[in-house]
């Protein structure tokens, strides 16, 4: 029998370590926003990454990017090819270690708190963006509207202003559905969580201040 | 009977300001505080920015909650209005949620409110096009697609 589940409750690395360290032969397959990857176990080694249009270690290492998604787990299924021979120790290592250095400069470390983030039960999408709108981390490719984002906390800072405040510790809004939490992580950056149920805000705000070691 | 209802809200510890608004931005109801009445008017047309710019999008705004180090704000919107909420005890929130709910409902079937609120007919992009926005503003207005 498959294994099923979301990379939302298991994360990629966990996996890897699983299958490695019980030397499956097995076949993992990933779906995320439409798009497939897989991954190839042969007795406990690593031997086979697809992710298109890459192959081998290079869509291993941009599989270890993904924070959510659909995967199955196949017993007994062989890889197509050998395209990786690295020892799978090293190479989830150097993964993880690519992973971490891809992003930009920050004294934030945004994989730490995506992953602490996404052990909120309910949470959808996190993005970090900056006062220009640009992203600067995202939990997954999805379209969003950062003008309005940075519209909705431009409103919020002229409340602010008009009740001399200073900038809110959050703003939080309900849009039926879909509740968008956004909080400022510094001058530059603002941290935005989309939640598909109700969670209270000081959870989310104690994982940030734990992951981060910042006054919110 | 709103003024009833308001002053459920109001007798809510640490509530400072409550206010009934329509998507006009006019006022229907408001309690006395120590918040100048001017201030919750330039309050409520930001607000009222917010869920003109979601519904852009075809995003409903339902709640908007803000929190400071001691206040915080709730705005719980419903079809033609919403009331404003700024308090001090952020730990009155659940409360204050529910009661809002309780409260639109009970709006809604107070028939001068209704009346009211006809005449307050207004949809709501039009602050996205008439009022007064600074540079910013309409540097992100103009890029909502």
């Amino acid at each position: 029998m498959a294994l099923v589940g979301n990379l939302k409750d298991i994360k990629l690395p966990t996996l890897v370590q699983i299958n490695c360290m019980e030397r499956n032969t097995a076949k993992l397959t990933i779906e995320h926003m439409g798009r497939f990857g897989f991954i190839y176990f042969h007795e406990g080694q690593v031997v086979h990454a697809e992710y298109d249009p890459l192959i081998g270690e290079e869509a291993f290492f941009k599989l270890l990017e993904l924070y959510s998604g659909n995967f199955k787990v196949e017993t007994e299924v062989r890889a197509p090819a050998i395209t990786i021979k690295k020892n799978w120790n090293n190479l989830l290592l150097e993964g993880l270690h690519k992973r971490d250095s891809c992003l930009p400069d920050s004294k934030f470390n945004y994989n730490k708190l995506m992953d602490a983030l996404f052990n909120v039960k309910g949470l959808e999408q996190v993005l970090i963006i900056d006062q220009s709108g640009n992203i600067v981390g995202q939990s997954e490719k999805q379209e969003v509207d950062v003008n309005l984002i940075l519209f909705h906390w431009y409103e919020a800072q002229k409340i602010s202003q008009e009740l001399a405040e200073p900038n809110p510790r959050y703003l939080l809004l309900n849009q039926g559905g879909r509740h968008q939490f956004l909080i400022q992580l510094d001058k530059n950056l603002l941290l935005v969580i989309y939640l598909v149920r109700k969670i209270q805000p000081e959870l989310i705000l104690s994982v940030i201040r734990e992951t981060l070691k910042i006054a919110i | 009977m709103s003024e009833k209802l308001i002053e459920e809200i109001r007798q809510i510890e640490s509530v400072e300001a409550v206010a009934i608004i329509s998507f006009k931005g006019n006022v229907w109801q408001q309690t006395e505080t120590g918040i100048p009445r001017e201030t919750i008017h330039h309050i409520a047309s930001y607000l009222l920015k917010m869920a003109a710019a979601n519904e852009k999008k075809q995003q409903k705004l339902i709640l908007a909650e803000l929190l400071w180090l001691n206040r915080s704000l709730l705005a719980r919107f419903s079809n033609g209005f919403f009331i404003l909420v700024i308090f001090r005890n952020h730990e009155v929130v659940s409360l204050l949620r529910i009661t809002l709910n309780v409260t639109v409902a009970g709006l809604l079937e107070e028939k001068a409110f209704l009346k009211w609120l006809k005449k307050e007919k207004s949809a709501l992009d039009i602050h996205l096009k008439k009022g007064q926005f600074d540079e910013k503003e309409v540097r992100l207005i103009s890029k909502l697609v």
